[in-house]
């Protein structure tokens, strides 16, 4: 009885609520419906704006340039699941396991990289990659390897995946606690009866730990691919794109686009075409990933 | 109930009462939002380009009662990025620096105050140097007042080094060419040069080259936009081809692509290369980084020719990079100030004490006493005295989406990943599109 008193009415709940919906609507919403309504501009900044509805959409479905940074941003997202989610996962696996000491040391350790601005990675990178003093070339020479030196960004083969890593080194530890996290929520008891009964520990993780915190690795996977979608940070201060438009990725063309060419209403544009191909993804991906499960229930 | 209505009308007249005075003492005297790139940060660091700017628009402020002038002052780079995002939000201050490859653009937008009279009206008009209004005349109107004069195609050459591989500064790229294998040799870079940034190549190499090759004629009718010139035209193609001879000769360090100027000019004042291209900038850079003995061995000159080239074989850039512009929403006695402020900003009051410390500015003023200057200031000042003739600095003279698309494709020419006649029709097809808006 007493509790009914206290709890709040249900409009109580909504105007409680309405300040912090109103502003994250404001922040949120209102730059997307004014993407969205500047995309159907040819402008170029300023006051002078000219309506010419959809063509900016035909132009970015011919634009071999964006979906040149289209098929970056696809590599990033693979290469990231795998890295970012992959290395979290064994290293999780590992805190987990009885035999590592000083576990919260190593947590510390791998999380850290999380709290650093992308413009310091960017630059930490940089001095590693460097052809004259970095890191890698001094490290190539001293076990012997001087052939192998070069300049490392100015590779075209090479450049995307040397700026992937980066991204990778610095959110391991983001998705390790939100791996960690839902390891707790496993009964040690089940992997504590598997071990009884011989299974291996890739067996345990196999069959018992990944399917049980699926839901937290769906949850991991979404967010590492809407991250990658939106990567611009680290690239714009390793590389801007370079060399050529080797490392573009979508929303550096569109910055491109809105900055340096002020060809504001297809900038816009881009980010219209950036906002449904990441929901597009994340949506197939999701729904592979769950299609998935339910079909082994099923079985 | 009606006390309190009487009080709320008697509140509100005095609010409003409060309010006329404050009008008043704005009627008398003018205000101006200045926004400029002049920082006290640099100034103190004893960075003239900057302290002398500086100084003469504060010297301004206290000069004139009637005008008060609310300046903020913003770093280079975050200055970019500030005023583009304030042009496109229609919010521009009341006077502002703007790059020569946005004028077109910002004077299409609405956004660029028409200052002809009061430029014609200037009693210093006759003292900048020639072509400094280019940038900011577009079609006998006036929309701007340069900043600077600037030159950004300087090849500096170590002179210790080209003696010891027993060979003369070259004036030709065969000359370069030809060198090139025996300083590899000697375990030395030819050719320094960084262009993470992509307007390296641009400013400093192709404005001083490409008219070598297609004729001083052929760029102005680029720059003029009147249809009798295109980038698909033999002689910018036959530029393109010798951009992909530079990029794929392996002369050049195999990092420039991700490193900067600065990287590249440092690689070569620690001796580690024979030649290096920059700009005016680089003249500053160096009398505050490299030790005596280094400046001594430097010798600077315009960028190397052609023999069967068809311009002028030894020109070098000059124009303002960057301008002052008043905001087109001023008017009347606002605009007559702003207008003033930037005249004499630009004048030659600002471009004696530039030159009294070694630097080169917009009007064509003395120096009191060169005693002072470094060596290598001198060498620059000798240079850019010298009487080569001037040729246009192509990103202040270019729309900046052209040059933005043109840097894009340089970068692939240089690396060989674009051929040249498609690098051509990729950067024609661009302009088109600007020429058409």
């Amino acid at each position: 009885m007493k509790t009914s008193v206290l709890r709040p009415k249900k409009w109580q709940f909504a105007a409680y609520l309405l300040p912090g919906i109103l502003w994250y609507a404001f922040i949120v919403f209102v730059p997307v419906i004014g993407a969205a309504y500047y995309s159907a501009f040819d402008w170029m900044g300023g006051p002078k704006k000219t309506f010419i509805g959809l063509q900016n959409y035909v132009t970015l479905l011919k634009d071999t340039q964006f979906w040149q940074s289209f098929r970056n941003n696809i590599y990033l997202c693979i290469v990231c699941l795998i890295g970012q989610i992959g290395i979290a996962f064994f290293l999780a696996l590992m805190l987990n396991s009885r035999i590592v000491r000083f576990k919260k040391f190593h947590r510390i350790v791998t999380y850290f990289p999380v709290t650093l601005s992308a413009v310091v990675i960017g630059f930490i990178w940089n001095m590693i990659y460097d052809y004259n003093y970095g890191l890698l070339n001094t490290f190539l020479e001293a076990i012997g390897l001087g052939n192998l030196q070069q300049a490392w960004l100015s590779n075209r083969a090479l450049a995307m995946f040397l700026v992937c890593v980066p991204l990778i080194w610095q959110n391991i530890g983001y998705y390790l606690v939100i791996i960690l996290a839902g390891f707790s929520s496993i009964d040690t008891s089940v992997l504590e009866m598997a071990e009884i009964d011989g299974a291996t520990g890739f067996q345990r993780a196999r069959y018992i730990t990944i399917p049980l915190i699926k839901n937290t690795l769906i949850v991991c996977m979404t967010l590492c691919i809407s991250g990658n979608m939106k990567a611009f940070d680290h690239i714009y201060v390793m590389t801007g794109g370079g060399p050529g438009t080797t490392t573009n990725v979508m929303s550096l063309y569109a910055y491109q686009n809105s900055f340096l060419r002020y060809k504001m209403g297809y900038g816009s544009a881009i980010s219209i075409g950036i906002l449904i191909l990441s929901i597009g993804i994340t949506a197939i991906c999701r729904r592979l990933a769950e299609g998935r499960k339910g079909g082994k229930e099923d079985a | 109930m009606r006390n309190k209505k009487i009080t709320s009308i008697a509140l509100a007249a005095l609010m409003a009462a409060t309010m006329v005075p404050a009008n008043v003492s704005a009627e008398e005297g003018v205000t101006l939002s200045v926004m400029h790139v002049y920082t006290k940060e640099e100034a103190d660091q004893g960075d003239n380009t900057n302290k002398i700017p500086r100084d003469i628009i504060l010297g301004y402020d206290e000069a004139h009662d009637d005008v008060t002038l609310e300046i903020s002052e913003i770093q280079h780079d975050d200055y970019e990025t500030k005023l583009q995002a304030l042009a496109a939000a229609d919010d521009l201050p009341d006077v502002f620096m703007m790059k020569g490859s946005w004028v077109g653009n910002f004077y299409k937008s609405g956004l660029l105050a028409d200052i002809t009279e009061f430029v014609d009206a200037c009693e210093w008009k006759d003292e900048y140097r020639d072509g400094l209004f280019n940038g900011v005349n577009i079609d006998g109107t006036i929309v701007g007042a340069p900043t600077q004069y600037s030159t950004t195609t300087i090849a500096f050459y170590n002179t210790e080094l080209w003696e010891q591989a027993g060979l003369e500064l070259p004036t030709t790229w065969d000359d370069v060419f030809a060198a090139a294998p025996k300083f590899q040799e000697m375990g030395i870079t030819p050719i320094a040069f960084g262009n993470s940034d992509k307007w390296q190549y641009n400013s400093s190499w192709v404005s001083a080259i490409a008219p070598r090759i297609t004729g001083e004629d052929w760029v102005n009718n680029i720059i003029a936009k009147d249809g009798s010139a295109s980038f698909t035209d033999d002689c910018f193609v036959k530029f393109l081809d010798f951009t992909k001879t530079l990029g794929t000769s392996g002369y050049l360090n195999p990092d420039y692509a991700t490193i900067g100027h600065q990287d590249a000019s440092s690689q070569f004042l620690q001796g580690n290369a024979a030649m290096f291209i920059d700009g005016y900038w680089n003249v500053e850079y160096i009398e505050g980084n490299a030790d005596d003995e280094m400046k001594e061995k430097i010798a600077l000159a315009p960028l190397p020719g052609f023999e069967d080239g068809a311009g002028d074989q030894t020109s070098i850039t000059g124009g303002s990079g960057w301008y002052f512009a008043v905001n087109s929403k001023l008017e009347g006695e606002e605009l007559k100030a702003a207008a003033d402020l930037i005249l004499y900003a630009s004048g030659p009051v600002m471009s004696q004490e530039m030159v009294n410390v070694g630097l080169i500015s917009t009007c064509e003023s003395v120096a009191e006493d060169t005693s002072s200057f470094g060596t290598v200031r001198e060498k620059f000042l000798d240079l850019v005295n010298a009487g080569y003739p001037n040729v246009e600095i192509w990103d202040a003279r270019m729309d900046a989406s052209v040059i933005d698309v043109m840097n894009g494709q340089f970068v692939e020419v240089l690396a060989g990943a674009v051929e040249p006649a498609d690098a051509a029709a990729v950067i024609q097809a661009e302009y088109e599109h600007v020429c058409a808006q």
